[in-house]
């Protein structure tokens, strides 16, 4: 962003401007015409916010009504356009994607993964697996249920073995998308039930980081386990053991940047599914799929304690 | 390509694909050097393994089988390894679409290379290919020099050219052109749908070493303006095709193009197709023979405009027009040198609030 623009953007009043959120490596603010935007992002990217000064910003524009009298919602990332909508639900729908989206663009240096991450002490469990696989319902009973801490339900950034840490799993504990009949399936999850916030949402329904347990929020980890979940209603659970190339075959589907960054991301994954636990979990049952992704972070821990 | 070998298997990457191997696929994928055979790498792996070489010829012509049928091994060709420095192909907009789906395939087409991208545009006759060919004779890309995936990928503009016949209600139909789908310049004018494929051309071109920017949005004059006389730039918010309908019937001009195309050295807009020069005269050979009807929308000519205003809607605020003009966060040539042209030339005219043309 160039600096005459910066100052641009710096020198109208907006109803409301949220804190800095920083995602993975990027880091932005929100300032909006309608001052409840800012407040749902605060509390959608709780863990994040920090009081640094942005790098980016998003605005939230409200335009006056046209001729047939229709106003129209628009949402620009640095004066660049991003979309425009007569209902300011679908903005801030594209805000949330479009943040991500950049979290995603703005990293570089890690292998990125479309997965869920839980922690236990030292020991990072990567779920991973396409939408509906039950990803994101594993890694929230784990947290909420099971006491494990968070990491991430979207994007899992490693970052390489070459780093003096070494493998880890960095934080991104981002609000986490769960389908809308959630509270049926784990009663201790609290989605946004604001009537203001959930009419931004459309039919989005979101669970902020920080509701869904005190300390559930934890620093980088390294990935121990991996975790390649299928849910099936009614079906046994079952594990099978992968050896590290099929791991990586598996995993490596689920990347970001596999084409762009390819010796980055196969390297950093195929130390990742050298070194951890890989095993695809086929169940009908949540707690019976907790438990085995427990009992393999246990023995992690155990062995790492030996 | 980048591999990775685990205790015998292996996993490859192939852009963003991955391929598993398993040990006896790994092993030959290794001995794949590009120049020995089937045979001998057979005779290899059997002298390592005690085995019979007849018996691993068939494992081994298998997998190579297999690799090529993935795309791992290719044809060891002249000058193959340049295309990772060739132009990206420009495909067709919003491919997903139902209506670009339907679209009619193009019998003829032509690559056309402006600035960084390869440009397919598609034609439904021969003789129409040929007159563009001819037109941006200097814009061809050499058969060679074309990379495979252009040779089927869907045009990114099309020309249909009306013919002399007349339609049902006894007028000519219009020339089109197509980008991706949809129709975005129509006109019974052939010049007028060759300036204007020159314009969306031009907007893929380096439009930097043409000195301007590009910025969303539409370029008005009242009736009769001629280069060096002023304009008003109006937020692009509606369909273009429709919006100039509406304003030339209000006797208004407009500009032809798919941007704005703003010289930040001199706050000029240009009209026409900045950095691209090619010669009309051989579609117009072609439509010589059609009974040409004249335009019908108000067109400014090319040359150079100096801005007087610029309207948007919510322009209490330089920062509104600034937005409203802004261009989009993605695929957009000079996105960031657009914005401080944009801004800097809000410091210099006229802003006028409203977008409603009647105004």
């Amino acid at each position: 962003m160039g600096e005459r623009v910066r100052t641009r953007l710096r020198s109208q009043d907006f109803a409301a401007t949220s804190r800095t959120f920083n995602l993975l490596g990027f880091s932005a603010c929100v300032r909006s015409d309608a001052d409840l935007v800012p407040e749902l992002v605060e509390l959608l990217w709780a863990p994040l916010l920090s009081d640094m000064e942005p790098e980016h910003v998003f605005t939230v524009t409200q335009s006056p009504p046209d001729i047939n009298g229709i106003v129209a919602w628009h949402l620009h990332l640095d004066a660049l356009h991003v979309v425009s909508a007569p209902a300011l639900s679908i903005v801030v729908s594209h805000l949330l994607w479009e943040a991500n989206r950049q979290a995603l663009e703005n990293t570089p240096g890690h292998a990125l993964l479309h997965s869920a991450a839980v922690t236990s002490g030292e020991d990072a469990a990567i779920i991973v697996g396409p939408q509906g696989s039950g990803k994101s319902t594993l890694a929230v009973a784990l947290v909420a249920r099971y006491g494990l801490g968070y990491l991430t339900d979207e994007a899992v950034a490693i970052s390489p073995n070459g780093l003096p840490d070494g493998l880890m799993v960095q934080p991104y504990a981002k609000y986490i998308s769960v389908g809308a009949h959630i509270g049926e399936i784990l009663p201790e999850v609290s989605p946004i039930s604001d009537p203001a916030l959930v009419s931004l949402l459309g039919e989005l329904v979101l669970v902020p980081a920080s509701s869904l347990r005190a300390e559930s929020i934890v620093a980088a980890a390294r990935p121990s386990v991996v975790v390649l979940p299928t849910y099936i209603p009614n079906a046994p659970t079952k594990i099978q053991v992968l050896s590290p190339a099929s791991a990586l075959h598996s995993v490596g589907q689920h990347s970001y940047h596999l084409a762009r960054d390819t010796a980055l991301v196969m390297d950093t994954l195929a130390a990742v599914t050298s070194s951890a636990r890989c095993i695809t979990l086929t169940s009908g049952d949540l707690d019976e799929a907790c438990q085995v992704v427990l009992d393999l972070l246990s023995h992690e821990s155990s062995g790492t304690a030996s | 390509m980048h591999s990775q070998y685990f205790d015998g298997e292996a996993v490859l990457a192939l852009g963003d694909e991955l391929h598993l191997l398993n040990p006896v696929a790994a092993l030959v994928w290794q001995c794949c050097d590009g120049e020995s055979s089937a045979t001998e790498i057979a005779e290899d792996l059997a002298e390592v393994f005690g085995a019979d070489p007849g018996t691993l010829k068939s494992d081994v012509e298998k997998a190579i089988g297999e690799f090529e049928s993935a795309g791992l091994l290719v044809p060891d060709e002249d000058g193959a390894g340049a295309s990772q420095t060739r132009s990206r192909l420009l495909t067709a907009y919003d491919l997903d679409c139902e209506s670009c789906m339907e679209a009619e395939p193009r019998a003829f087409r032509t690559v056309l290379e402006f600035g960084c991208h390869l440009v397919v545009v598609g034609f439904d006759t021969e003789d129409a290919c040929t007159a563009v060919e001819a037109a941006f004779s200097s814009y061809i890309v050499r058969h060679s020099d074309i990379p495979t995936v252009a040779h089927d990928a869907r045009p990114a503009f099309s020309l249909t050219l009306a013919t002399s016949d007349v339609d049902a209600r006894g007028i000519k139909p219009l020339h089109l052109l197509y980008r991706g789908g949809e129709v975005v310049v129509s006109g019974r004018d052939a010049s007028r749908v060759l300036n204007a494929l020159a314009s969306y051309l031009a907007f893929h071109g380096d439009l930097s070493a043409a000195g301007v920017v590009a910025i969303p949005g539409l370029v008005v004059a009242k009736a009769g303006t001629k280069p060096g006389e002023p304009v008003m730039l109006l937020e692009a918010n509606t369909r273009l095709s429709g919006r100039e309908r509406r304003l030339a019937k209000m006797g208004i001009m407009v500009a032809d193009s798919p941007a704005i195309w703003l010289d930040p050295a001199t706050n000029e807009v240009l009209v026409g197709a900045p950095g691209i020069s090619f010669e009309p005269s051989f579609l117009l050979s072609l439509a010589e023979g059609f009974p040409l009807l004249g335009a019908d929308i108000a067109i400014l000519s090319p040359g150079r405009y100096p801005v007087h205003a610029v309207s948007a809607r919510g322009a209490h605020h330089p920062l509104s027009v600034l937005l409203a003009f802004a261009p989009p966060n993605e695929g957009w040539p000079l996105a960031e040198s657009a914005l401080e042209a944009l801004d800097a030339l809000l410091e210099s005219v006229e802003i006028i609030e409203g977008n409603d043309i009647r105004e």
